[in-house]
């Protein structure tokens, strides 16, 4: 109730439903407010990353100490489980929990670095392609042909063994894999964006080509970078989990959640939290990873309606 | 057949969170067989949409909220919707809409969908009845080679076949009321007059009523008996057609009608010769080349075949045509933002490949056509004002500042727009921003490509008054494009008129428009549709 009257005072109200009085960016914020979805992924999304930073902090259990008396205790809510161990511990009788919370550090530098890695390949091919054209935007899609002609993880495996597993690897194998849909993108945008106007009148008036690029274009296509950008990062801490459970990922003992559940998929039977546990947590920061970004795919969005 | 249609206090309203909003309201109108009704008023002003409530085809947040439509002692509004587009849609009431080229449905052919449209009403007749039916319609409509026509696909025709083909398929029930909404915006002005030549003819031949919906005066006057005169969602004014254009009651439509007469009468207070060539454009050739497609000759399209002409300093140089004859790439040429093929253009004596980027930006600046793309969304309206001065970095931030808000003064716009964006604005203002962006370099030529084609009338008339003044103020050389004659012969001292990239006449405007030597120009000239002041001078 307080919340919804700060958030009130916040915003202001047009009483007529006219937008054009507003600003676009008081626009995106009402849109913003009133979509719950987004607000529900960003809440998910902000307390996930709260709980790796800071969660650790407050444990005063490493999750690389082994105590081999305590192996494989169920969590607290099983018979048998204890309040030292509040997820219980794996087979070397490391802390669950602990590893968990490390666990969401790793997920969250891979995907975002990960993504960032795309962002940074995909958004400059594209804008190249999209804004000069010619022979240049063909060989740029020649490129884009064969990149998604690839296996992805087949290849992500391949380069991992190749070079070596580390976090920085792993980050940059996969955001190498992971820029199509940055490029498609930000190539549409761009080849729609430097047909208008203002971009002839940016011409005219003497800027160069970087300015054209920086100040009329980039500006223009910034929303739905974000928007990949959120989708991506989801998407790449899969296939974080994934090169891990396969084993040419993070290696032990650092605790990654795709490891623990290659770790735990022996005991998948008689032991199942070990599997479930990391699951979970995996399932709820793709899920408010995907619900952030599409609510923002739908705040961005121009067309749709203030309500 | 004898029919009534009656239109009583109608109300339209939006609906919102907080409740409804009205956007037409006490909307009256009757119509008898056989008239002619035309609805006039700028964009917004509720005109098309109580046509749409009409014919039951409003958007679903727009709603009618009071007032009745009765047909026949029949009250339409209380029919269901079903109901309504069995026993109406097509067959009583039919409507053609603004947009030729989206109408249509780009998948299936010309033939099918008129037989289609035939056989909604007609159910169970035979293929070869509803063929013969569609070729009858195609031919009232006085389309060429029908056979063809009715195996082809929308894309393969021009704008005004599509639009002959639309009105087919609207009167190949036999509708008793024909409503035509801005049938002829889209296309071009020789276009227009066939069509609306031949709507009036249908119109008699089909023994239809027509409700015939513009912004544009000169076309309503031409295809009505009566107008209805409509601003902010209101009937201000009602009347015999032939009395409106005499003697308007409301300031409104006085307002309408002096911009054309304005535009009818040209400007006596246009700059002389100083002789002093300041473009000169040679020989230039310009062409595209067309989508290649595989295993076929690489096509090319000749935009601008061999034109050559100058420009004198303090001139105002209109250049018309029609849509594709090459007009906005000439000015692209000329501003630097395209290369010519061939041949070259000399400003003050030197090839304008020559001038560095920021001086030719200080020569000639662009002013374009399209109001809502013309401004970066993302900036706002004081930095795309400064922007120029920011890129060519010779000021400091206080002296743009200042310039800045010289330059908004200039245009008539109130310094608090500095911080707004784009999309808080109309677009009369953006044009006006547009045009304080251009001249914030002092530019010695402004090229104008249709500066006013998107805006409404009046304030159509308000942009070319205040190119006008600026024109006298700064004593610049100004260079329009348009297809509108009469816009050009308002702003311009002469004229050139291109046809498929090549100049077909040039010469001093006053003569051109009195005397015009070639046939194209002629053809031009009457497809206009002109309102003359009345002699005797009553409002000033």
């Amino acid at each position: 109730m307080i919340l919804k009257t700060f958030i009130k005072r916040l915003v202001p109200r047009v009483l007529e439903d006219d937008i054009s009085i507003l600003s676009p960016k008081t626009v995106v914020l009402r849109k913003a407010i009133g979509h719950s979805g987004f607000k529900f992924g960003l809440l998910l999304f902000i307390l996930i990353i709260l709980l790796g930073i800071l969660g650790p902090f407050f444990l005063d259990i490493s999750p690389y100490q082994q105590d081999l008396d305590k192996r494989l205790l169920p969590p607290v809510w099983i018979e048998g489980g204890s309040w030292d161990h509040l997820l219980g511990t794996d087979g070397n009788g490391r802390d669950y929990l602990s590893r968990i919370l490390s666990g969401t550090r790793i997920s969250l530098t891979i995907g975002i670095g990960a993504a960032l890695v795309g962002m940074i390949i995909g958004v400059t091919l594209g804008v190249i392609a999209g804004y000069f054209g010619g022979w240049i935007d063909q060989f740029v899609n020649y490129i884009l042909t064969c990149q998604l002609a690839l296996p992805g993880l087949l290849l992500a495996m391949t380069l991992v063994f190749l070079i070596g597993p580390s976090i920085p690897v792993v980050i940059i194998v996969i955001g190498c894999l992971h820029w199509t849909l940055f490029l498609v993108v930000t190539r549409s945008v761009t080849k729609r964006i430097v047909k208008l106007d203002f971009v002839s009148a940016s011409n005219a008036i003497g800027a160069t080509k970087l300015q054209i690029i920086m100040q009329d274009i980039l500006p223009g296509i910034i929303n739905q970078i974000i928007v990949i950008f959120t989708l991506e990062v989801g998407v790449a801490i899969l296939a974080e989990a994934s090169l891990s459970f396969l084993g040419v990922g993070i290696q032990p003992p650092t605790p990654s959640w795709g490891l623990l559940i290659a770790e735990g998929k022996e005991a998948i039977f008689f032991q199942p939290w070990l599997i479930v546990l990391p699951g979970i947590a995996l399932f709820l920061l793709v899920v408010s990873i995907n619900m952030l970004g599409d609510g923002l795919r739908d705040i961005m969005d121009p067309k749709s309606k203030l309500e | 057949m004898s029919y009534s249609l009656s239109i009583n206090n109608l109300e339209i309203s939006v609906k919102n969170l907080i409740g409804y909003k009205k956007i037409v309201s006490d909307f009256n109108l009757t119509l008898h067989p056989g008239r002619k009704l035309g609805i006039v008023g700028e964009s917004g002003s509720g005109k098309t949409l109580s046509m749409l409530a009409l014919t039951r085809l409003l958007p679903s947040q727009i709603e009618v909220t009071g007032g009745s439509i009765f047909f026949n002692n029949k009250n339409l509004n209380n029919m269901e919707k079903k109901e309504f587009h069995r026993e109406f849609s097509g067959k009583k009431i039919s409507m053609i809409f603004q947009e030729p080229m989206t109408a249509l449905n780009p998948v299936y052919t010309i033939g099918k969908q008129l037989r289609q449209a035939f056989l909604i009403h007609n159910k169970g007749i035979s293929k070869k009845l509803s063929e013969e039916r569609a070729r009858s319609m195609l031919d009232a409509v006085k389309l060429n080679r029908i056979e063809e026509r009715m195996r082809q696909y929308p894309h393969q025709l021009s704008g005004g076949q599509r639009q002959r083909v639309l009105i087919a398929l609207a009167l190949i029930n036999e509708p008793e009321i024909l409503i035509a909404d801005e049938p002829t915006t889209a296309l071009d002005v020789t276009v227009q007059k066939e069509i609306l030549e031949l709507i009036n003819e249908l119109c008699l031949n089909f023994k239809m009523s027509l409700i015939f919906i513009s912004h544009d005066l000169g076309v309503i006057s031409k295809v009505s008996d009566e107008i209805i005169v409509m601003k902010d969602g209101k009937i201000i004014e009602e009347g015999l057609t032939k009395k409106i254009l005499k003697s308007p009651k409301k300031d409104y439509t006085l307002g309408l009608l002096k911009c054309l007469w304005k535009l009818e009468k040209g400007n006596p207070s246009l700059y002389t010769d100083k002789k002093v060539p300041f473009i000169e454009v040679k020989n230039i050739k310009k062409e595209y080349q067309l989508p290649n497609r595989p295993f076929s000759k690489r096509k090319k399209l000749s935009a601008v075949e061999d034109v050559s002409f100058s420009v004198f300093k303090g001139d105002s140089v209109a250049i018309v045509g029609e849509s594709g004859s090459g007009k906005t790439t000439i000015a692209k040429i000329i501003n630097g933002l395209e290369y010519p093929d061939s041949g070259e253009i000399l400003i003050n004596n030197s090839p304008i490949n020559k001038i560095d980027l920021f001086e030719r930006a200080r020569l000639i600046q662009p002013i374009f056509q399209d109001p809502y793309s013309t401004l970066n969304p993302n900036h706002t309206i004081g930095y795309v004002i400064s922007r120029p001065l920011i890129i060519q970095k010779r000021f400091s931030s206080k002296e743009i500042y200042q310039n800045a808000i010289k330059m908004l003064k200039l245009v008539e716009l109130p310094d608090t727009f500095f911080y707004r964006f784009p999309n808080q604005l109309s677009g009369g203002q953006r044009q006006r921003v547009s045009i304080a962006r251009a001249l914030i370099l002092e530019p010695q030529l402004l090229i104008c490509d249709e500066p006013t084609s998107a805006l409404d009338v009046t304030i159509q008339d308000q942009i070319l008054d205040l190119l006008e003044n600026l024109k006298k103020k700064l004593s610049i050389t100004i260079i329009i494009i348009s297809h509108d004659i009469s816009v050009v012969k308002y702003l311009s001292k002469r004229i050139l008129v291109i046809k498929d990239g090549k100049i077909v006449e040039s010469g001093f405007t006053k003569e051109v428009l009195e005397n015009p030597q070639s046939s194209y120009t002629k053809e031009l000239l009457s497809s206009v549709f002109r309102i003359f002041p009345p002699k005797r001078n009553f409002i000033n």
